[in-house]
């Protein structure tokens, strides 16, 4: 009896001060990896926008389809819409999903996309995607689908597929067209 | 002269990849890369040596029928400091090893030297012990990692953030891309075992001995299976 009084009186001690110790290092960390998650974000939102002259965080619009919240960042120079940059996410990923931040123009051409990290493609291979060899084939093409088929080249589109890692670029172009569609479903109301 | 003993066998007598072949989870699943390798040999020593001195230090507390969950919750909390630590000051390395941080708390390389050598010595050697368990680990990773980058990709990464990539161009069209993918992980360590062991062979016939492999490293010295006798 007493044997065993001890041996539960130690394992809790033990899980006590543990739990303390994590609770404490948790309240130092948290709003630190909340602001470097933020930053991540608006650093790539940043890098697929034009100039602007703006608050794109500000004037963002959120816009509600497919039982989700899209937020739409508008980026606006002397007050006229100039482009928009969105996170969409593709869950065909290769391993887990893939979320991409797209950036449209006012002439409704792909400035440029980018990877968001973190993803969970295979090193070397899929995670190519995230090189610039792959993202640049997206800057420029049209986001009319009239114009631009939003297909890797195997499924008979125009985006070229990374040789030897098709599942992965086929989810990140799925990723983008899942966002463009909302963009075109919503366009007047975000470049308003 | 104790203190340099216990450090020094991690690197090659008790190399933990090599001759232990303990921890081979994030052993196959991070070498990918030199970065990847040396992030989280890092992490992982930085967890052993504090699980060490703590359970170092609470050795004669602990009572021998609950020392295991004991470990376990102890080498858990420092996993989950070193996540957040990571998370907030070191954002870039933590997206590349976020998948691979928790893993630490089942590397049996940590358990094992706690349940092995930290439980049973003071606290100075356990650093000892740690510090040169770590670095063997993380060197056993490093050179796993440089084998298959090079040989899968065609490069070698150290810190891609900070521009620290060499591509080799006369390799670039000639990778093997079953190098880096999880089949590549266990051939390259195999062939790596079987150099390591042909070393010592060799090592052993230049001395005039038999060549064998450390009986006290062997499996039956643990007392984890030994539980209840």
């Amino acid at each position: 009896m007493k044997d065993i009084a001890k041996l539960i009186i130690v394992l809790t001690i033990i899980c006590a001060v543990s739990g303390s110790l994590m609770a404490l290092v948790n309240d130092m960390t948290k709003d630190l990896i909340r602001e470097a998650n933020e930053r991540a974000k608006l650093e790539a939102m940043k890098s697929v926008l034009p100039e602007f002259d703006n608050n794109p965080v500000e004037d963002a619009k959120v816009i509600s389809a497919n039982g989700k919240d899209w937020t739409f960042f508008v980026a606006k120079q002397k007050s006229q819409f100039v482009g928009a940059a969105f996170a969409s996410t593709s869950h065909k990923g290769y391993s887990g999903d893939i979320h991409v931040m797209i950036g449209v123009t006012a002439e409704n051409k792909i400035l440029a996309i980018e990877i968001l990290t973190p993803h969970k493609e295979t090193p070397g291979l899929g995670a190519k995607i995230t090189g610039y060899d792959f993202r640049r084939k997206f800057i420029g093409k049209d986001i009319n689908e009239n114009e631009t088929k939003w297909a890797v080249a195997k499924d008979g589109g125009d985006i070229d597929q990374i040789s030897a890692a098709t599942i992965s670029s086929r989810a990140v172009v799925e990723a983008v067209k899942q966002g463009l569609d909302i963009f075109i479903a919503n366009e007047d109301e975000i470049k308003k | 002269m104790t203190f340099y003993n216990e450090m020094i066998k991690g690197l090659w007598k008790e190399n933990p990849i090599f001759r232990l072949v303990l921890g081979m989870c994030p052993t196959l699943a991070v070498t990918t890369s030199v970065e990847n390798s040396l992030g989280m040999g890092f992490a992982a020593s930085f967890v052993l040596i504090c699980s060490n001195i703590v359970i170092a230090l609470l050795r004669n507390l602990i009572p021998s029928k609950v020392r295991i969950p004991c470990f376990i919750v102890i080498i858990a909390t420092f996993v989950t400091i070193v996540d957040m630590l990571m998370n907030a000051f070191a954002h870039e390395l933590h997206n590349n090893l976020g998948l691979f941080i928790p893993l630490i708390v089942v590397n049996c390389i940590i358990l094992g030297r706690a349940e092995a050598f930290a439980s049973k010595n003071p606290v100075m050697l356990s650093i000892a012990d740690g510090i040169g368990m770590g670095i063997g680990f993380t060197l056993g990773l490093t050179v796993l990692g440089l084998c298959r980058e090079i040989l899968g990709a065609g490069s070698i990464t150290l810190f891609q953030q900070a521009g620290l990539k060499w591509e080799i161009g006369w390799l670039a069209d000639k990778t093997m891309i079953l190098m880096i993918l999880a089949p590549g992980g266990f051939i390259a360590l195999g062939c790596l075992l079987g150099f390591m062991n042909h070393i010592q062979s060799l090592i052993a016939r230049a001395k005039g001995k038999a060549f064998t492999p450390p009986q006290h490293l062997d499996c039956r010295h643990c007392t984890i299976c030994k539980w209840g006798e």
